[in-house]
C-alpha cells in the first residue's frame, strides 16, 4: 500500500478521501511495508573461487531484491534492513567475505561487512541496517569473495550433513 | 491489542467507535504488536545426542513461554530470532538449529543452520550461532512456535542457558514478533 | 516525532489538534522510531587483553530517547582471539550490563579467526526517555581480541555495525 505523508489538519470538514488516503492506506502501509524474501532452497550449493568480490546470484528475488521504498514518512529518507541467515563451508581454513550493494554502490567498503576466517560449516546470519535511503525504487545484492580455495554457501541442496535451507530477505524498517 | 482493517470511509458522520477501533486501536497494535521473548537464566544448560530434529525443551521444562512461544497474530509476516552459544563434545562436531511452527519444522533436512565447533574450544564456553528468520503471510490467529536442534552422529550437544558455567554464563535469547 | 498514547474518542466534534496529534504525528512515530547506528571505519583495529568488562570504543555507546516499549540492540563484526581462553562480548544498559555477571557475556570469542560475531537483542518493555547502549568486552585468561574495525588491514579491512532501535 502506498504511503502518504500525513496532512496537517485544519479545523475544516473531514472528507473520506483524506481518512482514506492518510488513515486507512497510511496504517496498511505501516502494516505491510515493502518486503523481498529469498529462500535459500537450490539443486546445488553455491560456491565461489573469486578473490574478488562478485554477485552469489543476481537473479531477482534471490540474492538481488527490488523493494519500493517510502522514506521516512515526512519527506525525508528512511531506513531498510537487510538480513541473512546462512551456513557457509570450506574444507579448509579460508577467508569467505560478505558485502551489500544497493543501486550498484557497496554499502561495505574495503573487505565487506565481514569475514569469516575457519575451516569446515560456520554461520552467517546478521541483519544490516541500512539508513537514509531515498524514497524509490531500490536493488540490494548480496556479494562475496574468497581468499583461496572454494567457499560455499549451503542452499538445501541435499549435502549431507549440511542441507541448509537459509534466507535473504529484505525490507523498508521506517 | 487487536488489529482491524482498516475501513474504507464513506461520506458518514464520525462516530466514536469507528474512531476508536480504526485509530486507537489499529495504532496501539502497530506500536505493540504480538511478542514472545525468552532469555535464558536457568540452572543448568540443556544438552542433546539427537541426530533428528528435537525441541530445545524437551530437555528441559516444556513451558510456554520458554524456547516455546504462542503468539496470537493479527494475519501476517513473523520474525523468529534466536542467539546462543553451542557447543559438541569434540573437535568437528556439528550443531544445527531449525524451528517449528504449530509442530511443522519451517526447514526440511538440517534445519536453518548449521556450524562446525570449532577446534580447541569444545570445552566451555562453546560456539556462537544465531538466526534471524522471517516467516511470511501467516494467517490470523494463535500459532506456536518452537526452537528445535540437533548434532551429528556421536556429538553430545551443549546449549549454554545462563547456568553459571565458568566464562560460559551466557543467556541465550529465543524471540518471535508479528512485524506485520 | 513523538508518540502520543492514542486518544480513546467520543460522540463530541474532535478539532484539528486532535487529528494531528493522534493520526498524522502517530503515523509518523510509528514509520520512523528512535534509531541510531554506527559503523566502524577506524585508522587502528579495537583490541583489548585485560579480563574486565570496557567499552570497545565511545563510538559504540549510543543513545536513542524512546516512547516506551521494545528495543532491538543489534550487532555484526569480525573478531578473532589469540588464545583459547578467548573472551567475551555483551552490552550495557543505562549502565547495566545485559547479562550482569562475571563469567558470561552475549557472544564467546572463540580461539582463532576472524569469525563473525552477532546478535539481535531484544528488549521488552524499557522505559520511555533517554537511554545509552554501550558495546563492551574483556579478554579472558589474557587472550587478545581484536575487532578488524575497517582500519586498512590487509585481507581484514570490514567494518563492524552496532545499532538500536525502538521496535515499538
Amino acid at each position: 500500500m502506498a504511503w502518504t505523508t500525513p496532512k496537517t489538519w485544519t479545523n475544516t470538514g473531514v472528507s473520506r478521501g483524506e481518512l482514506n488516503t492518510h488513515l486507512r492506506d497510511n496504517l496498511l502501509a505501516l502494516k505491510y511495508p515493502p518486503c523481498a524474501v529469498y529462500a535459500i532452497q537450490e539443486s546445488s550449493d553455491y560456491s565461489t573461487t573469486s578473490t574478488s568480490f562478485a554477485d552469489i546470484n543476481a537473479t531477482e528475488g534471490k540474492f538481488q531484491h527490488t523493494i519500493t521504498t517510502t522514506g521516512d514518512g515526512n519527506g525525508g529518507n528512511g531506513d531498510v534492513l537487510v538480513t541473512l541467515n546462512a551456513t557457509l563451508y570450506s574444507a579448509t581454513s579460508i577467508r569467505i567475505y560478505l558485502r551489500i550493494l544497493m543501486d550498484g554502490a557497496v554499502q561495505n567498503a574495503d573487505d565487506g561487512f565481514f569475514v569469516s576466517e575457519d575451516s569446515g560449516m560456520r554461520p552467517a546470519s546478521f541483519q544490516v541496517l541500512i539508513r537514509n535511503v531515498t524514497p524509490g525504487s531500490h536493488i540490494f545484492k548480496l556479494q562475496w569473495k574468497v581468499s583461496s580455495s572454494t567457499g560455499f554457501l549451503q542452499a538445501n541442496a541435499g549435502t549431507s550433513g549440511r542441507d541448509i535451507k537459509g534466507q535473504f530477505w529484505v525490507r523498508e524498517a521506517s | 491489542m487487536a488489529w482491524t482493517a482498516p475501513k474504507t470511509w464513506t461520506n458518514e458522520p464520525l462516530v466514536a467507535t469507528d474512531m476508536n477501533t480504526h485509530i486507537r486501536d489499529n495504532l496501539l497494535a502497530l506500536k505493540e504488536p504480538p511478542t514472545g521473548h525468552y532469555e535464558a537464566d536457568e540452572g543448568s544448560n540443556r544438552t542433546t545426542t539427537s541426530t533428528s530434529f528435537v525441541n530445545v525443551d524437551a530437555s528441559g521444562p516444556d513451558i510456554d513461554g520458554i524456547f516455546r512461544q504462542t503468539l496470537v497474530t493479527n494475519g501476517g509476516d513473523i520474525q523468529i530470532h534466536f542467539h546462543g552459544n553451542v557447543h559438541g563434545s569434540a573437535a568437528g562436531d556439528m550443531v544445527f538449529l531449525n524451528v517449528s511452527m504449530d509442530g511443522a519444522v519451517l526447514a526440511l533436512n538440517d534445519g536453518f543452520i548449521g556450524i562446525i565447533c570449532a577446534t580447541g574450544t569444545n570445552a566451555p564456553p562453546g560456539n556462537p550461532i544465531g538466526f534471524t528468520r522471517l516467516i511470511t503471510g501467516v494467517s490470523a490467529g494463535s500459532h506456536i512456535f518452537r526452537l528445535m536442534w540437533k548434532v551429528d552422529t556421536g556429538t553430545t550437544g551443549t546449549m549454554y542457558t545462563g547456568a553459571g558455567t565458568s566464562n560460559g554464563d551466557f543467556h541465550p535469547q529465543f524471540w518471535v514478533r508479528e512485524v506485520s | 516525532m513523538t508518540w502520543t498514547t492514542p486518544l480513546t474518542w467520543t460522540d463530541i466534534l474532535s478539532d484539528a489538534s486532535h487529528f494531528n496529534q493522534q493520526i498524522r504525528d502517530n503515523l509518523l512515530a510509528l514509520k520512523a522510531p528512535p534509531t541510531a547506528l554506527y559503523e566502524s571505519n577506524e585508522v587502528s583495529n579495537y583490541s583489548i587483553s585485560t579480563s574486565t568488562y570496557a567499552d570497545i570504543d565511545t563510538d559504540f555507546n549510543l543513545s536513542i530517547t524512546t516512547t516506551g516499549g521494545d528495543v532491538v540492540i543489534d550487532f555484526t563484526g569480525s573478531i578473532a582471539a589469540s588464545a583459547a581462553a578467548g573472551g567475551l562480548v555483551d552490552v550495557s544498559v543505562d549502565s547495566t550490563r545485559i547479562v550482569n555477571n562475571t563469567s558470561g557475556g552475549l557472544l564467546f570469542i572463540s580461539n582463532g579467526g576472524p569469525r563473525v560475531y552477532s546478535f539481535s537483542h531484544l528488549i521488552q518493555g524499557l522505559s520511555a526517555g533517554s537511554h545509552t547502549f554501550k558495546l563492551q568486552w574483556k579478554s579472558l585468561a589474557g587472550a587478545t581480541l581484536t575487532m578488524y574495525a575497517g582500519a586498512g588491514t590487509a585481507n581484514y579491512d570490514v567494518h563492524p555495525r552496532f545499532w538500536v532501535r525502538e521496535m515499538t
